[in-house]
Order: structure tokens, then C-alpha cells, then sequence
């Protein structure tokens, strides 16, 4: 009898609480707001050539910050890398949207395996016109960009059999930010150095005993957390 | 057990996570003060509001100020913006007002949700210049008695001090006083106003702490209720005018007819509700209201725009059938007919100052179009007599096409020759469906043609066949023509500022004017901190008797503090 008045009172409670609960929510609910996200419709180009021009070939969720400074959340997203744009599914209109490039600050992806990249624009936010998109690997004293640009291989005559235009192909490179200027990571450790002068022994000894490749990713990452550490 | 323990925790899901709760026990205090307690009609009262919170700044808020009647009937009021929980302003007493007490209030759009929506609210006494004096129901006597004794003493405060030279003054005699936090006091800043008004035992005074009805809530509730949304809200509800059927799932575009675009957009929920929110716009604003079908952005026909009223206007409550036992005498302090020699010199002390208007909506402004295809000056060219001719002339893959009194257009895409019907045509930043209206409009009157023949997106909106836009050298079309599917709605904002220009009698100029101001000084804008003492000077007038130089604020932990002095002209 006990166990059951025991069970009965919780129960209340609990649909008392679970009532609070959801009064607060209502309180909370935001008023409507209507998205100002600008664009032109996303024409299919990519139709007409072998492969994808999207990074990792496939879409995110992620959000989007502009330059009035709102930032638009749970957004299906993806990045064409050929046009080093951003469209994104418009539920409303039910259609892909090519995102005015110049209303974006900064763009966060989520893939599906909870992997989240970093995207921004104009990484010394100078308006200096430099309109391309970086992925931001690490930021510090030195921050390390990566760019990835995706161009397209034309097809010969001879291999128009299956109706494309060609391929596309994907290039990366990477750049860091120092003194508030940009620079692309150099191919070699000497010309790396060159931009430190003062941390040429650390730098030499750190990527000796790591084995760092300048053409690597984390290596790289690793590389600049150092260098930052250093400075 | 187990079933507690997933009980607390389908709980928690629920329950909404806001940084606002927890140890938060900080709170918000709202306060009004005014120049004067008594006032003339025709006179303006000036006051200044506090929402201070000790925590952590109130953002920028939307605040309403209206004035109303002991039966709180709506009279006026006024719109302010809040920044950092302080905000000034003033409101004209109408000369309508019979004699008696009035109310001025303040509240916010979300603070209307509270059980209390009134932020602060203080009576003010109102004379009526014309002998419009208040009747005394039978009701009332036990009130009026009550009354009849409330003299207040002088209010002081031994950590802040109102200093002068000296105590009397002669007429128009410069004073200067010095306004000081002493090192002890267990405030560093102090957020204020100053007045200097006639003090007279007589007036019949309403202390701070009894007649002010001030709020204080806790900053969780505070942050919980969203107390602090800036802009101005206008919500409204879209209907069919013959059936008053409410319309759903529609667009409302909102816009001003201006030499720049100034546009926003609103889907209507299932109550058939829009909202908008404006900042930044002062006086009366002209806006133009629309309605589309979201999808092919057809236009609607025969709908009405009902606008919610932004202020609490309580429904008129008539006195029951009391009996009238007499009219309440004009016993307030100051001179009636001195206040009438004022108004009749038309020494208005105050001046309107113009503020820009339009420093919104920059985001339509800037991505509406995106890259227009062409920008036209047709006075560049040569000089035609009517639109037909500029579209046919001038104009690349925009044709204007006539079937009897109907007009339409087209854009040519230039890249792929698709002809598109209907693009959407704005005329000096106003949609227009009758595109027939602008025929007759030639060069002379057009200053600059925008188009843009690709689809564009502005946020859910597909504008499919390309958007053209006219700017007019006069910004007149929309005075000389209506369109069945525009409703005009004039939309009060933000009260421009005012300032004061009291008289300066350094100089000879105003030297026969006679100057029975009410108040001698007022400035809402009165920061005092430890080690920087503020000062401010004015001039006595005409008048002689005893002042009272009141300084009234709100520190930094949210507690009001007054403070206050004699002075004397003879």
C-alpha cells in the first residue's frame, strides 16, 4: 500500500514539475523572425563533370555567421569548392541556395562522424577584397589556414563518350597568418624558417625530432602550436 | 527507484537551460522621475526612467511612457529606447485635462506579460490653465481629506551633496552648483537627474517612496522574461476585408517610401499574425503595408492590416452614477496665471532635434538586389516624355507592354533569353502591382532604374521573374498615387530628443521678455562618480521664493538616492 501511494505521489510530482517545465518553455519561445540569408538560386553545374566540387562530397549541418553579426544555426549546408561558395537548403523555398559570399563572416560544419570545421573569410578582416574561403586549423600568435580549391581537368575530345565536360580535382594549400599578413606555408623548412629567424634552432630541432611534413596536416598543425608557444 | 531516477531525468531534458537561473539573486530596479510633481496644462513634463540592474548592464531596451487619468485611461504617451538601463524624455499635458492627478508609467512590450506590466509609475498633479477642475464625487472626500497633508521634509544625504556659493539669489542671478559623492559612500557612480523647481509648502507634494511604484525584479526573471528586446514592435494581424477571415502562411512587406530601401518581410503565422521590429526610427513614420502569396509572390487583393496597439490602452471606465459634490480647487504651488504669461510669450524653452531616421534596415539596402544587371540614369540620355519610351529606348531587356489600361513588364535574361512576366517592381522603395501607374512618368521625373533580371533570394523569398527598381528625383509618386494593394499605416517611433535652451542672462538679449519658468533648470543626464563631481549653472528668473534643487538617481547596485537643496531669490 505504501509502495503504491509512495509511486502515485512521485508520479504527481512529477507531472507537476514536468508542467512547470514546459510553462517555461512556452515563456521562452522566441518571437518569429524571418532569416535574412541572400542568394541566387544554386544551378547544378557540377552535373555536366565527373566527380564533386563539394568539400568531402556530402552536406553538413552547421551555421552561419554574418556580417551583421546573426548567425544562423542548423542550417543543411555544403561548400563548393570549385566556386568557393556556400549554398544551403532553403526548407521555405525547398531549394539549394548559393549564399551571397560577401554577407559571410565565418561558417562552422559538423560532418557526420561530430568532426567540426572552422571556415572563414577574409582571415585579416581588413576588407581587403580577399574574398576566398579558409578552413582555420589553429589560431595563436601564428594562425595556420588551409585552403582547398577544387579546378577542373577539361576533357579531351576523345573521352566525351559519357556527355562531360571534364573532371573535377582538388588542390590544398596551406598558409599561416603572421604580423597580421598572410603568407602560404613554403615548401621547404629553410623558407619556412626564413619567416622566423630568431626561432631557426627550435624550429629546426622540433621538426627533426618529429619528423614534421610541411605538406601534412596535423604535422603542420603541430608545427604552428609550437611556433606560437615559441614567439 | 529506477522509474524515479528516469523521471528526474526526462526532467532535466525538459527543463530549459538559461544562464539566468541559478545563484543569480541580482535584480533590476525600474524608477521614474520627473522635473516637477505639479504641473500646468499645456505645460511639458520632463522625466527620466531607470531599469538599472547591479550584475551586469540592461541591454538596449524599447520602453513605453503614457500618461493616464487616476482611472487609468489612456491620455498620450511616447516611445523611448533604453540604453544601459537609462533613458529621458518628456510628454506634453494636453490643456484638456481637468485639474486632479494623473499617472505617468512606463513599460516594456515583454514586460506586458508580467502580473505586474508597470515598470515604475509616479502621479503627477495637473492644473488646468482654463479652470477645468476636477469634480469631487462623494466617493472621494475620504481621499481628498487624506490629502490634504503631505508636506515632505527635505531630503538628505550624508554621501552626496548639492553645494552652492551661497543661499540667495537675486533674479535672474547666475547660480552655479557642484554635485559630490563623498569617499564614504558605499556607491561609486551615481546616475541621475537634476531639477530646480518652486518649493512652496503648499504644493501638495507626493513623497518618492509612496507615490512612485517602483519595481524591482530579480535579473533571472528578468533575463527569463526577455525584458530586454530593443526596437519596436509592430504586430498586426492580416485579414480578408469582407469576410475578416484570418489569412495564414502569407508575406507582409513592409515599406517606406524614401529615396533609399528600407524593407523587411514577415511571414504570417496561423493566426494570421505579422511582426515586425523597427529601431532606430524617431517621430511618425509613413510605412506602406502589403500583402503576397509567398510562393510566386502574386499580390493580395482585398485584405486589411489590423495593427496592435503598442500601448495599454485601458478601456474608458465612466464613474458610476456618483454623486457630484463640488470641483476640486487648483491648489497647486505655483502661479497659474505666471504659467499662462509664459505661454502666452511663447517662451518655449525647448527645441526639437532633428536626428537621422533611416540608419536601419542597411541590410536590405546593401543585399536586396545583389548584383544588379543594369543601373540606368535616364536623365543621361535624351529627354522622353513617359515610361513606355524610356523602357523602349533606354532600357536593355526591360520591355513595357500595354493591354487597355493594364500594364506589364518584362525582363529579358539577358544570359539565357528567358523572357520573364511580372518582375517584382519597387517605386521609390514601395512595391507597385499597377505597373500602369508609372507610365506617365518620363525622364524628368526618374532619377535612377535598377534591374536585376536573374532570381533572386532574400531570406524565404524567391523573387523568380527579377526585380526592378525606380527611383523618382522627387520621392512624390507615392502622394499623387494609391494602389488598392498598399496600406498606409503612420507609425509612431521613437520620440526625437529634445533640448533645452534656458535663457542666458550674461547677455542683453531676452532682457524684455518677462521669465516665470516653472522650473528653473532640468537635465536628465546627471553622472556623478567618486573623485568626479559634476557641476551644472543656471539662471533664476523672474520669480522670487524659495527653490529646491533636487537631485534624484539610481546607483550603481540599483537603490535610489535623492538628495536636495534650499536656494532663495529675492
Amino acid at each position: 500500500m505504501m509502495t503504491y501511494l509512495y509511486k502515485k505521489i512521485q508520479f504527481l510530482l512529477f507531472a507537476l514539475l514536468l508542467s512547470f517545465a514546459a510553462l517555461a518553455q512556452i515563456n521562452c519561445t522566441e518571437e518569429y523572425h524571418n532569416q535574412q540569408l541572400t542568394g541566387d538560386v544554386y544551378d547544378p553545374y557540377f552535373n555536366d563533370y565527373n566527380g564533386s566540387p563539394f568539400f568531402l562530397n556530402t552536406t553538413f549541418i552547421g551555421s552561419v555567421k554574418l556580417s551583421s553579426g546573426e548567425i544562423y544555426k542548423d542550417l543543411k549546408l555544403s561548400y563548393d569548392l570549385y566556386k568557393d561558395d556556400f549554398v544551403y537548403f532553403n526548407e521555405a523555398l525547398h531549394g539549394w541556395i548559393l549564399i551571397d559570399k560577401d554577407i559571410i563572416t565565418e561558417v562552422s560544419l559538423v560532418d557526420d562522424k561530430n568532426r567540426h570545421y572552422k571556415i572563414i573569410r577574409d582571415p585579416l578582416k581588413q576588407a581587403t577584397g580577399n574574398d576566398q574561403f579558409y578552413f582555420e586549423l589553429f589560431t595563436g600568435k601564428v594562425t595556420l589556414l588551409m585552403r582547398k580549391e577544387v579546378h577542373i581537368n577539361p576533357a579531351l575530345d576523345n573521352s566525351l563518350t559519357d556527355n562531360k565536360m571534364g573532371s573535377f580535382f582538388e588542390k590544398t594549400n596551406y598558409y599561416f597568418i603572421y604580423n597580421n599578413e598572410i603568407f602560404m606555408v613554403p615548401a621547404t623548412k629553410k623558407k619556412l624558417i626564413a619567416y622566423f629567424p630568431e626561432l631557426k634552432k627550435d624550429i629546426k630541432k622540433y621538426m627533426a625530432v618529429n619528423k614534421i611534413h610541411l605538406k601534412d596536416k596535423d604535422h603542420l598543425k603541430a608545427l604552428f602550436e609550437k611556433i606560437s608557444s615559441l614567439l | 527507484m529506477n522509474k524515479a531516477i528516469i523521471y528526474i531525468v526526462i526532467l532535466f531534458l525538459f527543463l530549459p537551460v538559461s544562464k539566468a537561473l541559478g545563484s543569480n539573486t541580482a535584480y533590476v530596479s525600474f524608477c521614474i522621475n520627473t522635473d516637477r510633481n505639479c504641473y500646468v496644462s499645456g505645460d511639458i513634463a520632463f522625466f527620466k526612467l531607470y531599469g538599472l540592474i547591479k550584475s551586469n548592464p540592461v541591454k538596449e531596451q524599447t520602453v513605453y511612457v503614457d500618461l493616464v487619468s487616476r482611472q487609468n485611461d489612456f491620455i498620450s504617451g511616447v516611445i523611448l529606447k533604453m540604453r544601459n538601463g537609462l533613458a529621458s524624455g518628456y510628454i506634453e499635458i494636453p490643456d484638456s485635462l481637468i485639474t486632479g492627478k494623473y499617472k505617468l508609467r512606463f513599460y516594456s512590450d515583454q514586460s506586458k506579460n508580467l502580473e505586474s506590466p508597470f515598470l515604475s509609475q509616479k502621479t503627477i498633479y495637473v492644473s488646468n490653465r482654463f479652470g477645468k477642475n476636477e469634480p469631487i464625487y462623494k466617493n472621494d472626500l475620504q481621499e481628498s481629506e487624506n490629502e490634504t497633508d503631505s508636506t515632505q521634509p527635505l531630503m538628505e544625504n550624508e554621501f552626496c551633496k548639492i553645494s552652492t556659493l551661497k543661499d540667495t539669489f537675486r533674479c535672474r542671478e547666475k547660480v552655479s552648483v557642484g554635485i559630490d559623492i563623498s569617499d564614504k559612500a558605499a556607491f561609486d557612480t551615481l546616475w541621475s537627474s537634476i531639477t530646480v523647481k518652486p518649493y512652496n509648502k503648499n504644493e501638495i507634494r507626493f513623497a518618492s517612496d509612496s507615490d512612485n511604484e517602483n519595481q524591482k525584479i530579480t535579473a533571472a526573471e528578468f533575463q527569463k522574461q526577455n525584458l530586454s528586446k530593443p526596437g519596436i514592435t509592430l504586430r498586426g494581424q492580416l485579414v480578408y476585408k469582407s469576410t475578416s477571415n484570418i489569412v495564414k502562411n502569407a508575406v507582409v512587406f513592409l515599406s517606406f517610401n524614401d529615396s533609399v530601401f528600407r524593407f523587411q518581410y514577415s511571414m504570417t503565422d496561423n493566426n494570421g499574425e505579422f511582426c515586425f521590429h523597427l529601431n532606430h526610427y524617431t517621430g511618425i513614420q509613413k510605412v506602406y503595408l502589403s500583402a503576397f502569396i509567398p510562393y510566386n509572390l502574386q499580390p493580395l487583393l482585398n485584405v486589411q492590416f489590423n495593427i496592435y496597439p503598442n500601448f495599454i490602452k485601458s478601456v474608458n471606465q465612466q464613474k458610476p452614477n456618483d454623486e457630484i459634490v463640488t470641483y476640486r480647487a487648483s491648489v497647486d504651488t505655483f502661479n497659474v496665471e505666471k504659467a499662462i504669461i509664459t505661454k502666452a510669450f511663447q517662451s518655449r524653452l525647448t527645441n526639437h532635434l532633428n536626428l537621422p531616421e533611416r540608419d536601419s534596415n542597411l541590410w536590405a539596402q546593401k543585399y536586396f538586389l545583389g548584383d544588379k544587371t543594369h543601373v540606368t540614369y535616364p536623365a543621361e540620355y535624351v529627354n522622353l516624355p513617359d515610361f513606355v519610351s524610356i523602357a523602349k529606348e533606354i532600357l536593355p531587356f526591360v520591355r513595357y507592354r500595354k493591354n487597355g489600361s493594364k500594364g506589364k513588364l518584362f525582363i529579358n535574361d539577358g544570359e539565357s533569353d528567358i523572357v520573364r512576366e511580372n518582375p517584382m517592381l519597387f517605386v521609390d522603395g514601395v512595391p507597385l502591382t499597377e505597373v500602369e501607374l508609372i507610365e506617365n512618368r518620363g525622364t524628368d521625373k526618374i532619377r535612377e532604374i535598377d534591374v536585376r533580371w536573374r532570381p533572386r533570394v532574400f531570406g524565404d523569398l524567391l523573387f523568380q521573374n527579377g526585380i526592378i527598381m525606380i527611383w523618382s528625383n522627387h520621392p512624390d509618386f507615392w502622394d499623387l498615387n494609391t494602389s488598392k494593394y498598399i496600406s498606409v499605416y503612420n507609425l509612431e517611433c521613437y520620440q526625437p530628443k529634445m533640448v533645452q535652451q534656458y535663457p542666458d542672462y550674461s547677455k542683453a538679449s531676452q532682457h524684455n521678455l518677462p521669465d516665470f519658468r516653472q522650473t528653473l533648470y532640468w537635465n536628465a543626464d546627471i553622472k556623478v562618480a567618486k573623485g568626479q563631481p559634476a557641476s551644472i549653472d543656471f539662471y533664476t528668473s523672474d520669480e522670487v521664493g524659495t527653490f529646491e534643487i533636487v537631485l534624484k538617481g539610481m546607483d550603481e547596485n540599483g537603490e535610489p538616492v535623492t538628495v536636495s537643496k534650499l536656494i532663495k531669490v529675492e
